[in-house]
């Protein structure tokens, strides 16, 4: 018989013990205590029991919206939208009804100088995929309101001075790596030069070929993507994507992005 | 009727206690010590102290007793030639059921000691019913709390730096407000 005095009768507790209440708990109290110790820090941040506390809680749809601006009265006309992103939740008793505000921001650059916000592109399993500006892209897990960024594109495959265009493709779960995958194709016109030598890492492009596709693949933790095997020649590829069509006299080359982003809507 | 096979356990204080092999089977640790055939003289549990093993057994008692309710009356309703009988079946392993859950619901209504007593028990001997009816009552326990107040509940040291701690602050800032 212990007495009631210390240490708490909680602390012999095992750790998966532990996780096993930690995933009874709402996301707000999960991320809360992320600052308790780095133990609950790893239980919590862990794949499996972001996924375990998903399957527990309820349902929730993201509502993408209209609205009419109010932050800039003499914006011009067209211009005065905002873009907003609620959540609402669809079942579970105590929840049911409340509907948040996840993001709201202006939906066109209206002046100059004025810094570009960010456009949603896709979801995939709860996850929201945004595009901040060329080769920038945010994934936001709305339940938790965290965010993350995937990997910039390399200069040389985007931007309108190096005579490339990018596109994204698709944006999926690869349940292998348990990642979320993004998929751009960049097309570099094929009478386009990048700017000089002098940009300081290695132009990411297949050299001299025309013609050839190279494939990137990257990891949130990674600093940049990382170069898959080099395609040989576009017209090889199957399974294109609709819309990508290439048009004569375009080199093309595709990246592959991909981030760890939790899949989970904790 | 045969009676039921009996097996004795042995809680850390050396208290015996007697209970059905469906009752103690409930917890999967028991269960395999029983088919290693390590029953002779009673098991011995020497993590368990007898104010919570007799808690415990309670549990498995009403759990072991509602299950095999619900099996017979399962049997006889598939056994049953007539509609009138099987239907009356059917609403007994309701009853049951109703029953089952204001029964776990008292259960864990004792003092947080007893609690993470039974949580311990729960998890030492792998009763998963009741490891997962302690741990939900916790976790409605302590969401609202904040780290400060889990780290006293469950004597845990913050080994975070300040700047570390902020850091993890920021990145969650909603769940703090």
């Amino acid at each position: 018989m212990h007495l009631p005095t210390s240490p708490p009768p909680a602390a012999d507790l095992p750790e998966d013990v532990h996780a096993e209440i930690l995933v009874r708990l709402p996301a707000e109290s999960v991320l809360r205590f992320r600052s308790v110790c780095k133990a609950w820090h790893r239980i919590t941040s862990d794949p499996r029991f972001l996924t375990a506390h998903a399957r527990r809680r309820p349902a929730q749809v993201v509502l993408y919206g209209y609205l009419e601006s109010n932050r800039c009265k003499n914006r011009p006309l067209g211009y005065a939208v905002d873009i907003a992103l609620d959540v609402l939740p669809v079942s579970g008793e105590e929840e049911a009804g409340r509907r948040r505000r996840l993001i709201g921001y202006p939906r066109f650059r209206w002046r100059v100088g004025m810094p570009v916000h960010c456009l949603l592109l896709d979801t995939c399993d709860g996850v929201l995929l945004f595009r901040k500006e060329l080769g920038f892209y945010l994934l936001c897990n709305p339940i938790t309101r965290q965010w993350a960024e995937l990997p910039r594109l390399p200069e040389q495959t985007y931007g309108a001075a190096a005579g490339v265009r990018v596109r994204e493709y698709g944006f999926y779960f690869h349940r292998p790596s348990r990642e979320f995958r993004l998929l751009c194709g960049s097309r570099a016109f094929a009478g386009a030069r990048r700017r000089g030598a002098s940009s300081p890492p290695a132009p990411p492009s297949p050299g001299n070929t025309p013609r050839t596709t190279s494939w990137w693949s990257t990891k949130a933790t990674c600093a940049a993507p990382r170069r898959w095997h080099p395609w040989p020649s576009t017209t090889a590829c199957t399974g294109r994507p609709a819309g990508s069509a290439t048009r004569s006299g375009r080199r093309r080359r595709r990246c592959w992005l991909s981030t760890r982003c939790r899949r989970s809507s904790t | 009727m045969a009676s039921p096979a009996m097996v004795t356990l042995i809680s850390s204080d050396d208290a015996r206690f007697e209970v059905t092999e469906a009752a103690a089977t409930m917890s999967q640790t028991i269960r395999h010590m029983i088919e290693d055939g390590c029953t002779d003289g009673g098991i011995p549990l020497p993590n368990v102290p007898a104010r919570t093993l007799a808690k415990v057994l309670e549990y498995c008692n009403k759990h072991a007793a509602a299950t095999a309710a619900e099996s017979s009356a399962a049997g006889g309703a598939a056994a049953g030639s007539d509609s009138g009988s099987s239907s009356s079946a059917d609403s007994a392993g309701k009853d049951d059921g109703v029953d089952l859950a204001s029964f776990d619901k008292a259960f864990v209504e004792v003092d947080t000691d007893t609690l993470y007593d039974l949580l311990l028990a729960a998890n030492y001997l792998d009763v998963k019913t009741l490891l997962d009816l302690c741990c939900q009552k916790v976790a409605d326990m302590i969401r609202g709390k904040t780290p400060e107040q889990i780290r006293q509940t469950f004597g845990i040291k913050n080994d975070f730096s300040p700047e570390e701690e902020e850091k993890i602050r920021k990145e969650n800032q909603w769940a703090f407000e």
